[in-house]
């Protein structure tokens, strides 16, 4: 308490990567690795169950985001995000808003209304339970995810003084 | 509201109303152990105290949640004790590592 | 002890409340806005709106404070001088209005549980999809049958709006952060 540096503004690393320097906690490390598999499991476990309990694919989503920015906390965030690039978050915010649209879609394109699920049983046999998992666990859980994340990512770059140039092409 | 505690025998002087009431009572104190403890998250002159105490407060909120979950008789609170006590741990973890390496890590 | 266990959290999230609005440090501010969370998905909880009350769990306890502290980790802290912010007319006067009209509004609001309540006096809505949720999708919960199912079109255009957010924000930030030298 009496020891810490009260105005330290923040580090800027030099060029010559200086910032090896810090080591990650051996203590925030060990025991993320023991509560990270738990937290995505309940993650996907809301995920799923979402349509016979509390919860659901947004709060699913939320809790898997979370658990992205517990290992980026403990293993560095700069290894975490090459680990998990760019390109993987954007695919999944995308792509989820593009499944639920699809799934809103196909109906249609047979003359049904947009995300009648009646219609997949009475077309395909598909139970109108699976449509509504299908908007949840392919639609908004994986926006939800790749948006907390990327945001996520996005400030601790903003956060992280000219380190070097993260390639951000695509 | 749901009685509680209907798969308990009936006993004479144990009624179900009496049940829910010992658990929203215990909860009620729970509560004010609660704010006692946010003067330190208010006043606490550093912000280890800070963070120590939101962290009893976090885990205050898992008992607390869970004896809401046995007196309104809906199990369903006790997912959000779980979630509260997964994520509890990553706000304790992200404030304790700004304040020690502030500028090094963030 | 119903009524004791609301007062008792209505006092702590007036609290935290006030803290988190007098207080002067960002960091003290956001570690009592992370307290604030906490009672407010205990009130969620205690109203018995579980799925809101895990959302409020899972953004507020995990996602909300690190976003912050991240924010204010690029700003430089300065050391606060005084604890307290000392409030300013101006905003005490909006702040006067807009709590008055509040107060008129919530005191016209029906008694939690009375049979007044629009849910109860006029169940046909309301009684409709309690009813037929699980005849017509198969799903246990009502708030999945009804986000997913009967107002699927809202909630599209929900995820749409979380979609567009994030990306634009990640655009936006990302030009600002990787191209500055």
């Amino acid at each position: 308490m009496s020891d810490r540096q009260p105005n330290e503004k923040p580090v800027v690393r030099g060029a010559d990567g200086s910032e090896s320097a810090y080591v990650e906690s051996q203590v925030i490390m060990s025991t993320v690795r023991v509560i990270a598999p738990f937290s995505l499991t309940y993650g996907f476990f809301l995920l799923f169950h979402g349509a016979d309990s509390p919860g659901g694919s947004f709060q699913g989503g939320a809790i898997i985001g979370a658990t992205v920015l517990m290992i980026a906390f403990a293993f560095g965030i700069e290894s975490t995000r090459n680990w998990l690039r760019n390109r993987t978050v954007v695919v999944l915010a995308a792509g989820g808003a593009a499944m639920f649209a699809l799934v809103g879609l196909i109906p249609m394109a047979y003359g049904a209304n947009f995300l009648e699920h009646p219609f997949y049983h009475e077309q395909f046999g598909i139970k109108t339970k699976w449509g509504l998992e299908a908007i949840e666990a392919l639609g908004v859980a994986p926006i939800v995810a790749g948006v907390v994340s990327g945001l996520f990512f996005v400030i601790a770059a903003g956060a992280l003084p000219a380190t070097e140039e993260v390639s951000e092409d695509d | 509201m749901t009685p509680a505690g209907t798969g308990v025998a009936p006993v004479a002087f144990i009624s179900a109303e009496l049940v829910t009431d010992v658990f929203l009572g215990t909860a009620t104190v729970f509560i004010l152990l609660v704010v006692a403890m946010f003067y330190r998250v208010v006043k606490g002159p550093s912000t280890q105290d800070r963070v120590l105490a939101v962290n009893v407060l976090g885990t205050n909120t898992v008992v607390v949640l869970a004896l809401l979950a046995a007196a309104l008789g809906e199990p369903s609170l006790l997912d959000i004790a779980l979630v509260y006590a997964l994520l509890n741990f990553l706000m304790a973890v992200a404030i304790s590592k700004f304040t020690v390496e502030r500028g090094g890590v963030l | 002890m119903v009524s004791a266990f609301g007062i008792a959290l209505f006092g702590f999230v007036l609290a935290t409340a006030l803290a988190t609005a007098l207080l002067r440090d960002i960091l003290a501010v956001i570690i009592v806005f992370a307290a604030y969370s906490l009672g407010m998905a205990l009130f969620y909880a205690f109203l018995l709106a579980p799925d809101v009350a895990m959302t409020e769990a899972a953004i507020g306890a995990g996602v909300t404070t690190l976003l912050l502290l991240l924010t204010i980790a690029t700003t430089v802290r300065e050391e606060p001088g005084i604890a307290i912010e000392r409030p300013n007319l101006p905003a005490l006067v909006v702040f006067g209005g807009l709590l008055v009209v509040m107060i008129g509004t919530v005191t016209q609001f029906p008694a939690l549980g009375s049979r007044n309540a629009p849910v109860w006096s006029n169940p046909e809505v309301t009684q409709y999809y309690l009813e037929h949720s699980y005849k017509d999708t198969k799903v246990h919960n009502a708030v999945t049958a009804v986000l997913a199912g009967y107002r699927g079109f809202d909630t599209f255009g929900e995820a749409v709006v979380v979609f567009a957010a994030g990306i634009s924000t990640l655009v936006v930030l990302g030009r600002e952060v990787f191209t500055r030298e």
